[in-house]
């Protein structure tokens, strides 16, 4: 089934149509939850309350972008709003400069990745993910996370000099 | 490695990742928590629009009371007369001379009084009307005294009718007149007399305005309403409950509101300029649905009054059947004076328009059938409450101030009336047992026959509910 279809299905309520929709983005969903929660669990319920949203308001979905780009900032805002709930705060420091060796990063894996990035501070994380894997602008992420542009540049040089400073430490390791 | 590298390098690996689900992730988990879910498909235009209707009337009531006192100047009485149509001609009489005012002859009697000279007197003489008596009757024509006043020789204007003399006999008396002449033409003509003798009136009236009550009016429980200022309360009763107990709640309630320049009929008339206020103050057992706790139902008995001060105005219509006695006497020579009676009947309709200055006030009962929605469920709470409360008008009093005027009373029977209430409410839990609610919302009511004018009154409403 398209998503066209599978939208068309879900708006009419037919369970057959939901249950192909969740199980074709569930997992992918569930992965982009987890970049921004604190924790499984959190992710877990934030995929869930996601997918109840999703249902709900498909009929509002225009088709201006993929189905799955709208159901990922579905499950960012949740994610975010979940955040928000649990009162994470975050820090402003300066632009830092970025140096690591291509080599070194291309040996990781998608688990060392994450890890990486769970150990970033909560803003610095948001706004990596945001601005590096969901390729949103500074000014959207700005809107997203309710800060400013600059904060959001800010805390963007402070995650990838974070995550350099984590693969120059994996590097010295590995020699 | 640039920072491009570096964010590419973690969208290409992490972007469309996928990570397995737990067991406590699934579909029907999913399906479950959005059944489970109310639907906020109504509710929130309802909300929407019930938090829009509170800011609206909020301000409204802000409004309200920033502006300024009613109006109270006392204006005067104004009135006109407008001839009514003529009743059917019963009597003898010809078509010639018929009075503008459409006056008809209603009777012709014929008696003989004393024998009296050739020179009479008028006497009595108030009013007059033209009248056309039957040839066949008079042989002689004599002097002619129609319509003017004797002593001034000036045509005689219709008397004001006033409503509160009713009448019911006549009693023609004959009239001495002075037939200066008499006449040589042997022709037919017609002694034309006119001579009001008596009237008889019997109108309508609308409003009694004969009744004194004093210059003071009537205060009523919360609020007072005087002559040219108003004031009025601000507390009244109402209701509330608690959820983590019994469903049973007991509740009461005290609300209040006003408003200016608004338009309230008062027998019959129209108050306007006014400021107006209303007290609710009723008494429910509320339950919470067991089905959805969210939802209260509610019964109980009520009272309501209000008061307001303004400017009344009134049209008065009164239907007045007028009767005119005439004595004609028929002088000829030779033969004793006969005299006749002729009966002239008219109807006039009046209407009067008064305008004065009017304090009323008003009470009803009635039985208030209420809905909560409640919102909350901890110390402090909302709730999102409509009553209505069908009932009767039991009393109404209002005194009237007017030009040239006694202040009168006027008071009306039983009618049947209608209140509701929308409000939205701050619960405030005082103990286990009891809470305190304060609750802003907007007023209507109406009398049977008088929804149109449409009573809106913005107002706040506090009271206690206890639980069981």
């Amino acid at each position: 089934m398209t998503d066209q279809e599978l939208v068309q299905g879900c708006i009419k309520e037919d369970h057959n149509c939901q249950k192909a929709l969740w199980n074709k983005y569930a997992r992918k969903l569930l992965s982009v939850a987890i970049r921004y929660c604190k924790s499984q669990e959190d992710a877990e319920d934030v995929l869930m309350e996601s997918f109840v949203k999703i249902f709900d308001n498909l009929s509002k979905f225009k088709g201006e972008s993929s189905l799955e780009t709208w159901m990922r900032r579905i499950v960012i805002n949740n994610s975010i709003n979940k955040l928000r709930t649990e009162k994470i705060t975050q820090d402003v420091d300066e632009a830092l400069p970025i140096g690591i060796s291509d080599k070194g990063f291309d040996e990781m894996n998608v688990k060392e990745l994450m890890s990486m990035l769970d150990k970033l501070p909560q803003g610095y994380r948001n706004v990596f993910n945001l601005f590096a894997i969901e390729g949103y602008s500074h000014k959207e992420i700005a809107e997203t996370l309710g800060i400013d542009e600059g904060t959001s540049r800010s805390q963007l040089n402070k995650a990838r000099k974070a995550l350099q400073d984590m693969i120059q430490k994996r590097e010295k390791i590995n020699l | 490695m640039s920072q491009n590298s570096l964010d590419q390098i973690f969208r290409s690996r992490l972007a469309h990742q996928e990570t397995d689900l737990s067991d406590k992730v699934s579909f029907e988990a999913v399906m479950a928590r959005r059944s489970a879910k109310p639907k906020s498909g109504l509710l929130k235009p309802v909300l929407w629009g019930i938090g829009s209707l509170m800011l609206v009337s909020t301000a409204a009531m802000y409004w309200v009371n920033r502006s300024s006192a009613p109006a109270t100047t006392i204006t005067g009485t104004s009135g006109n007369s407008t001839p009514g149509a003529g009743s059917t001609l019963t009597g003898n009489s010809n078509s010639k001379g018929l009075a503008p005012d459409s006056r008809q002859t209603h009777g012709v009697s014929t008696h003989t009084p004393e024998k009296t000279a050739a020179y009479k007197e008028v006497k009595n003489v108030r009013n007059s009307t033209n009248v056309n008596l039957s040839k066949s009757t008079v042989s002689y024509t004599s002097s002619i005294y129609s319509n003017t006043d004797r002593a001034s020789q000036q045509p005689l204007s219709s008397e004001p009718v006033n409503k509160s003399e009713v009448s019911a006999s006549v009693d023609p008396k004959p009239v001495l007149i002075r037939a200066s002449n008499t006449s040589s033409n042997k022709s037919d003509q017609v002694l034309k007399l006119s001579v009001k003798q008596e009237s008889l009136l019997l109108g309508s009236r609308f409003i009694n305005l004969d009744r004194y009550f004093g210059q003071q009016l009537f205060d009523f429980s919360l609020g007072r309403a005087n002559q040219g200022q108003t004031g009025m309360l601000n507390i009244a009763p109402q209701n509330n409950y608690d959820r983590n107990s019994h469903n049973l709640n007991f509740e009461l309630m005290l609300s209040a509101g006003r408003y200016q320049n608004g338009l309230v009929t008062f027998n019959g008339g129209t108050v306007t300029h006014a400021l107006h206020s209303a007290g609710y103050y009723q008494g429910k057992v509320l339950f919470n649905l067991p089905s959805n706790p969210n939802i209260q139902l509610g019964a109980g008995l009520g009272f309501a009054q209000n008061s307001g001060s303004g400017q009344l105005t009134t049209q008065q219509t009164s239907n007045t059947m007028k009767v005119d006695s005439q004595v004609i006497v028929i002088v000829q020579p030779g033969m004793p004076n006969t005299y006749k009676t002729v009966y002239d009947t008219s109807f006039v309709k009046e209407t009067k328009t008064q305008q004065g200055h009017i304090s009323y006030t008003q009470s009803r009962i009635n039985l208030p059938l209420t809905f909560n929605y409640l919102l909350g469920n901890g110390m402090v709470s909302f709730r999102v409450s409509g009553t209505v409360a069908p009932g009767m008008l039991i009393y109404q009093k209002g005194i009237l101030f007017s030009e040239g005027h006694t202040p009168s009373e006027t008071q009306t029977s039983y009618r049947a009336s209608l209140d509701a209430r929308l409000g939205f409410g701050l619960l405030l839990g005082l103990n286990n047992h009891t809470k305190f609610i304060i609750e802003p919302g907007i007023q209507y009511f109406s009398e049977k026959g008088q929804a149109q004018y449409g009573r809106l009154l913005p107002g706040v409403g506090v009271g206690l509910s206890f639980k069981y």
